[in-house]
């Protein structure tokens, strides 16, 4: 079983690879960086802040963004080509193929973090950089999770995506929302706003607080340390096991 | 079907095509050539939202945010084709975007030194009280780190608005708030120069006495400073009460 998931992954990574990842990584990091430069010389004071904010968060959506079309195209061409059927007409178990596929993206978000992380080292010191570096791997881990189980179950590419990315969106707001609904609850106790605060903390139970992670402050003013790590490293581990066994549980039950 | 990579010359593409294209493309020159001339137009500044959306908005990096709020107000005098005068901005919609960058990073001292350098330089007294304000009230928020803002401004008080009792009220606050020893001297002097302006002597005297008295100040040549100032006072007061002049 491991061999066969090991195939999978070093498959999965080589197509990955020769769909010129390298080169969308290269053109994000410059991006990144101009951007970053951009700020730095607009700024009249603390322009390596601006430079340091400016640079972090776009490489974080640049990765997000790369890991999300990635993932979801990927495997999508994949059950349209009906390549998934003739691999499951072996005698490979259906984990065994769902493994090997997140093996495989997980050595692609890896590689891109660490990329990224090395481009971040222009503006940052390396022990900022480093936990930053491996809170963006636990961010895209989850990003990529979620969106191997979208491909799967939302056949459309498109839908599949904006799927991906409100889910993101959502994962990142979700804390100043309920905050915010909090207050206003403060100000008026309408049904409406009842309503829409217990929703939000429903939502809240079940999706994980994005918004600790990979954060730019970590760089701007050195506040990250290992303990704000274990944290982050503690809701990947718990919910990337939520994703994949949902994406288990829909993965048998298919019928292809 | 395998598609060849090597292209077919243009003759086998249909007339129709071509004459599409040309057409399209002539249309398009035509079009773009009876276009109004842009004019610049200057934008009013926009009322601030309010902070708790910027943070939602921020998606978990209110910092990020917040430098690009700041970059973006910065350079609203300066936008494409036209320059606007600071003095025209409404200041009341400036200090609460000025504000409401704090909040979201409250660390910065980026929206601080703009107010207190750059928004004060217009000709406007009441306006360039409203940044002395801002800066007095984020200051009272947290005084280890701003007050260099404040000290700025109470200089700007003193000698451009020539304001004493302003003056007097943010150095007074700069005293009162225990700041760190990294703080410069003049800034902890700061309300015994501008109470000799306003002429309080006895109370500059009792100040410098006690400050010398506390043990607060260790560094030899400000203990010097003080106690040849408190001299200078000590003269001065007995000239006048001979009526040397």
């Amino acid at each position: 079983m491991n061999k066969t998931a090991f195939c999978i992954a070093k498959f999965t990574a080589l197509e990955v690879f020769h769909n010129r990842i390298l080169w969308l990584a290269l053109s994000s990091a410059i991006i990144a960086i101009g951007l970053g430069l951009f700020g730095h010389s607009l700024a009249i004071t603390e322009s390596w802040h601006i430079q340091t904010s400016f640079m972090s968060a776009s490489l974080r959506f640049f990765a997000i963004l790369i890991v999300c079309l990635v993932v979801v195209t990927t495997l999508s061409r994949e059950l349209n080509d009906k390549s998934l059927e003739m691999v499951l007409s072996l005698a490979i178990k259906r984990s065994t193929y769902y493994f090997g596929k997140l093996l495989g993206f997980s050595f692609i978000i890896f590689s891109l973090a660490i990329f990224f992380g090395v481009c971040m080292l222009i503006a940052t010191p390396f022990d900022n950089t480093l936990i930053w570096t491996l809170s963006l791997f636990c961010e895209l881990f989850l990003v990529m999770c979620f969106s191997l189980l979208c491909a799967m179950t939302i056949r459309q590419i498109p839908i599949a995506i904006v799927t991906v990315l409100g889910f993101y969106f959502l994962t990142r707001t979700i804390g100043s929302a309920i905050l915010m609904m909090n207050a206003s609850l403060q100000i008026t106790t309408s049904a409406a706003n009842s309503m829409m605060s217990t929703v939000l903390q429903s939502i809240s139970v079940v999706i994980p607080d994005l918004s600790h992670f990979t954060n730019s402050d970590w760089l701007i003013y050195g506040d990250a340390n290992w303990h704000t790590l274990s944290a982050i490293l503690l809701q990947t581990f718990i919910y990337s096991f939520l994703i994949i066994s949902a994406s288990l549980i829909d993965f048998y039950r298919k019928s292809v | 079907m395998i598609l060849s990579v090597v292209q077919k010359p243009i003759s086998t593409i249909p007339k129709w095509i071509v004459i599409l294209f040309l057409s399209a493309l002539i249309l398009q020159l035509v079009w773009h050539q009876n276009l109004p001339n842009k004019m610049a137009k200057a934008e009013i500044l926009p009322g601030s939202v309010e902070s708790n959306t910027l943070k939602v908005v921020s998606m978990g990096e209110p910092e990020v945010l917040a430098k690009l709020l700041m970059l973006w107000l910065q350079a609203f005098d300066n936008q494409p084709g036209v320059s606007i005068p600071f003095k025209s901005l409404d200041y009341n919609k400036l200090e609460t975007w000025l504000s409401h960058i704090l909040e979201l990073d409250p660390r910065a001292n980026y929206p601080l030194l703009a107010a207190s350098r750059i928004y004060t330089e217009v000709p406007d007294e009441k306006k360039q009280r409203q940044m002395m304000e801002l800066v007095y009230q984020s200051f009272l928020k947290n005084p280890k780190q701003r007050w260099p803002w404040l000290a700025h401004v109470t200089v700007l008080a003193k000698h451009r608005l020539e304001d004493y009792p302003l003056a007097l009220k943010y150095a007074q606050a700069l005293a009162d708030n225990k700041l760190s020893n990294d703080v410069p001297a003049w800034v902890r002097q700061l309300q015994i120069v501008v109470l000799e302006d306003v002429g309080e002597l006895e109370t500059v005297r009792m100040l410098i006495g006690g400050l010398i008295q506390s043990q607060v100040i260790t560094d030899r040549k400000e203990l010097f400073w003080l106690e040849q100032r408190l001299k200078n006072l000590e003269a001065a007061e007995s000239k006048k009460s001979f009526g040397i002049r």
